[in-house]
C-alpha cells in the first residue's frame, strides 16, 4: 500500500511539475468564469418591454459585396424590428463590383426599408466615420455586409439599451453560419469549421459574456456592434491608422470615456465560416497585430507588469497573449528535448495527456454555459449540443491558433501593415524560389562539368 | 560520427535560416532560429556549462544560507545541507536546478527577436542571464527556507509547486520587460494600407 501511495505521489508530483502553470493560468480561471457565467445567466434583472421602439441607424460598409449584400439586407428586412424604424446606410468603400446594382434591387424588393447609398474613400474606418456623421436615430448599429442577422438580434440589442441606461456600447454575438458549415464538402474542412464555430461560441457566449460582467470587454466585434449615438459621436470616431478600428473604438469608450461596454448574448450575427487554413492563418495574424497596435496607442510606456497584472485587465490580456506566448513556445520544444536527454518518455506523454484532459474539462464547463445561453434559439442550441465532441478537439484547434497568433506577434514588428499578409503557402513558395536560385548556380556548374567530360570522351 | 552529424545539421540550419531571411519569412525565421539555437545550445554548450553553473548557483545560494544560518553549502560538489531540528536534508543542484535550460531558452528567443538592435541584444542578454541566475538562487533559497521552517515533508510541495510558481513569476517579469513592453512601445502604427504591395 505504501509503495502504491509513494508511486502515485511521485507520479502526481511529476505531472504537477509540468501542469502547474497551465493549471493556474488557464484551467482554474475557467472554473471561476463558469460560476460567474452561471450567475449571469440565472441572477439578472428582467427586462421590461419598451412601449415605443426608437429609430435606429444601421451602417453597412460595402466593398465588393455583390455576393453577400442581398442576403444581408434581406435578413434586416425579415428581422423582428419594425422596418419603418430602420434607416440603412450602405457606405461604398470604393467597391469594384456590382454591389450598387444589388442595392437598387433591394430598394425595389424591400420598399418598407429606407436604404441610402453613400460614397466614401477607401478604408473601412473612413466609410464608418462618414456614415456616423450622416446617421439618424437613438442608436447606431454597424454590421458587416458578408453576414446575416438572426431575426431577433436588432430587437434584443435595442431592448438591452432601453433597459440598461449605463451601457453605451454593445457587441453582438458573432457565430459562423451552421448552414454554410454543413454545405462544405471537404470533411476535413467541415470539421475545422465546426471547431471554428465552437471557438466563436466560446469567444462570445463565454469569453465576452464573462468580460461583460466585469466591464472588461477588450474589443467589440467590428462585424456587429451598437452604440448610443450620444456616446459614439463624443468619441474620436474610428481610427484610420490601425487594422483593428473596432478595438480602438472600444478603448475610447471604455477607458477614454469611462462608459460601460457589454455583450448582448441573444443578438446573433452569422458570418461565413473560414474558407481554408491559410485564410485563418492570415486572419488571426491581422487580429493579433491589430491588438498590439491598439495597445501601443493606448498603453505605450504606461505598462507596468506587477501593478498592471492585478489592477488592469488590459495588462493581463497582453500578458496572456504576448508574454506567456514566448516561454510557452520554447517549452513545447524543450519538452521534446528533455525526452532525448534523460526524462522518461512515458511520464512526459502521461503529463501531456493529463494536461489535455484538463483543457477538455475546461471546455466541458464552457460547453454547459453556452448551451444555457443558447436556450432561446432551439435549432442553434441543438446544433451546438450535437457537436459535443468539440470539447475534446478544441485544444488542438486552439493549439493551431496559438501558432497563427504567434506569427502575428512576430510579423507585426516589421512595421508595414497590410490587410492581406502572405499566407503560409505563399511564404514557403518564396522560400522555394530563393533556394531554387541558389541551387540553379550549382546545377549550372555540374552541367558544365558534365559537358566538359562528355566532350573529352568524344 | 556524432560530431560530424551535428556539424552537418548546423550547416543545414544556417543555410535554411539564411534562405528564410532572404525570403522574408518573419515568424518562420524566428521559430527556426530560436528553436535551432536552443537545441544546438542544449547539445553543444549545455554539457560544458552545467558543472560551473551548478557550482556558481550553490556558491551564491550558500552565501545566503550562511548569512541566514539556514543551510550549509558544499559548492564544489553542488550540494546544500539543510538542518531542521533532528531532521536533515541534502539538496543536489542538478542540471534542472542550475537554470541552464531557462537561460538557453531566454537567449534563444532574444537573439532572434526582431525588436532589438545587435548592441541591445548583447546588453539585454547579460542582464537577462544575470536576472535568471539570481531568480534561480532565490528559488533554491526559498526551498531551503521552507524545509528549514516546516521539515523534510514539505520538500515535494516546496520544490514542485511553490518554488516553481515563484520562478515562473520571476520569468514572466523578465519576459514582460524584455519582450512585451519593448514591442508595444516600438510597435509601428499608421503604415497600414489595404493593398499588399
Amino acid at each position: 500500500m505504501t509503495a502504491i501511495k509513494e508511486f502515485f505521489m511521485s507520479s502526481v508530483m511529476f505531472w504537477i511539475a509540468w501542469i502547474i502553470i497551465p493549471l493556474i493560468m488557464e484551467v482554474i480561471p475557467t472554473i471561476g468564469d463558469f460560476f460567474i457565467l452561471l450567475k449571469r445567466k440565472f441572477i439578472r434583472a428582467k427586462y421590461v418591454k419598451p412601449h415605443d421602439l426608437p429609430q435606429i441607424s444601421l451602417i453597412i460598409p460595402v466593398y465588393n459585396s455583390e455576393d453577400t449584400l442581398y442576403e444581408c439586407i434581406r435578413s434586416i428586412h425579415e428581422s423582428e424590428y419594425p422596418n419603418e424604424l430602420i434607416y440603412i446606410m450602405l457606405v461604398n468603400n470604393m467597391t469594384k463590383d456590382n454591389s450598387f446594382q444589388v442595392f437598387c434591387k433591394c430598394q425595389e424588393e424591400f420598399p418598407t426599408l429606407k436604404i441610402n447609398w453613400l460614397n466614401a474613400k477607401q478604408g473601412k474606418s473612413k466609410a464608418l466615420n462618414l456614415a456616423l456623421f450622416n446617421s439618424d436615430g437613438k442608436y447606431i448599429i454597424h454590421i458587416d455586409s458578408d453576414g446575416v442577422l438572426e431575426p431577433h438580434a436588432l430587437y434584443n440589442i435595442v431592448n438591452m439599451f432601453e433597459n440598461e441606461d449605463d451601457i453605451h456600447c454593445v457587441t453582438g454575438t458573432i457565430l459562423t453560419n451552421p448552414k454554410l458549415i454543413d454545405q462544405t464538402k471537404n470533411p476535413f474542412m467541415r470539421l475545422f469549421q465546426k471547431l471554428e464555430f465552437g471557438e466563436y461560441c466560446q469567444a462570445f457566449l463565454a469569453g465576452r459574456n464573462f468580460q461583460s460582467e466585469l466591464n472588461s470587454i477588450f474589443t467589440v466585434s467590428g462585424a456587429f456592434s451598437a452604440f448610443r449615438k450620444s456616446a459614439i459621436l463624443k468619441s474620436q470616431l474610428y481610427n484610420t491608422d490601425t487594422v483593428c478600428e473596432d478595438t480602438h473604438v472600444t478603448f475610447q469608450i471604455r477607458d477614454g470615456m469611462g462608459k460601460k461596454v457589454a455583450l448582448c448574448p441573444n443578438a446573433i450575427f452569422f458570418v461565413d465560416p473560414i474558407g481554408s487554413v491559410n485564410q485563418l492563418y492570415v486572419q488571426r495574424q491581422r487580429w493579433q497585430s491589430g491588438e498590439l497596435e491598439v495597445m501601443h496607442m493606448f498603453m505605450g510606456k504606461r505598462l507596468n507588469a506587477a501593478r498592471g497584472f492585478f489592477s488592469d485587465f488590459v495588462v493581463r490580456v497582453l500578458m496572456y497573449d504576448h508574454t506567456f506566448a514566448f516561454p510557452r513556445m520554447i517549452w513545447y520544444f524543450a519538452l521534446i528535448c528533455l525526452a532525448f536527454i534523460n526524462y522518461p518518455m512515458s511520464l512526459i506523454v502521461q503529463s501531456v495527456i493529463f494536461m489535455y484532459a484538463m483543457y477538455s474539462f475546461a471546455n466541458l464547463l464552457l460547453y454547459i454555459c453556452i448551451i444555457l445561453f443558447l436556450k432561446e434559439f432551439k435549432d442553434l442550441r441543438g446544433y451546438y449540443a450535437r457537436k459535443w465532441y468539440i470539447i475534446f478537439l478544441l485544444p488542438i484547434f486552439n493549439f493551431i491558433v496559438f501558432w497563427f497568433r504567434f506569427a502575428g506577434i512576430i510579423n507585426s514588428i516589421k512595421g508595414t501593415q497590410t490587410w492581406q499578409v502572405r499566407n503560409a503557402k505563399e511564404e514557403w513558395q518564396s522560400f522555394g524560389e530563393v533556394a531554387e536560385k541558389d541551387f540553379a548556380g550549382i546545377g549550372r556548374i555540374i552541367s558544365r562539368i558534365r559537358d566538359e567530360v562528355n566532350e573529352n570522351e568524344e | 560520427m556524432m560530431n560530424w552529424f551535428i556539424a552537418l545539421l548546423l550547416i543545414v540550419w544556417v543555410y535554411v535560416l539564411y534562405t528564410m531571411k532572404r525570403a522574408e519569412m518573419g515568424v518562420w525565421y524566428f521559430l527556426c532560429g530560436s528553436v535551432g539555437l536552443f537545441v544546438f545550445g542544449m547539445v553543444i554548450f549545455e554539457p560544458h556549462i552545467v558543472a560551473p553553473l551548478q557550482k556558481a548557483v550553490s556558491a551564491v545560494a550558500g552565501i545566503l544560507g550562511e548569512a541566514t544560518g539556514i543551510y550549509d553549502s558544499y559548492f564544489q560538489q553542488g550540494i546544500l545541507f539543510v538542518q531542521n531540528g533532528t531532521e536533515s536534508l541534502s539538496l543536489y543542484i542538478d542540471f534542472e536546478c542550475s537554470g541552464v535550460i531557462e537561460m538557453l531558452a531566454f537567449l534563444s528567443l532574444l537573439w532572434f527577436f526582431p525588436v532589438y538592435e545587435l548592441y541591445e541584444k548583447v546588453v539585454v542578454s547579460i542582464i537577462g542571464v544575470f536576472a535568471i541566475f539570481i531568480a534561480n538562487v532565490l528559488r533554491i533559497f526559498l526551498i531551503c527556507l521552507l524545509i528549514y521552517a516546516f521539515g523534510n515533508q514539505i520538500y515535494f510541495v516546496a520544490h514542485t509547486i511553490i518554488a516553481r510558481i515563484f520562478f515562473y513569476v520571476c520569468s514572466v517579469f523578465l519576459y514582460f520587460y524584455v519582450f512585451t513592453k519593448p514591442q508595444i512601445v516600438r510597435q509601428k502604427v499608421g503604415a497600414f494600407h489595404y493593398d499588399r504591395d
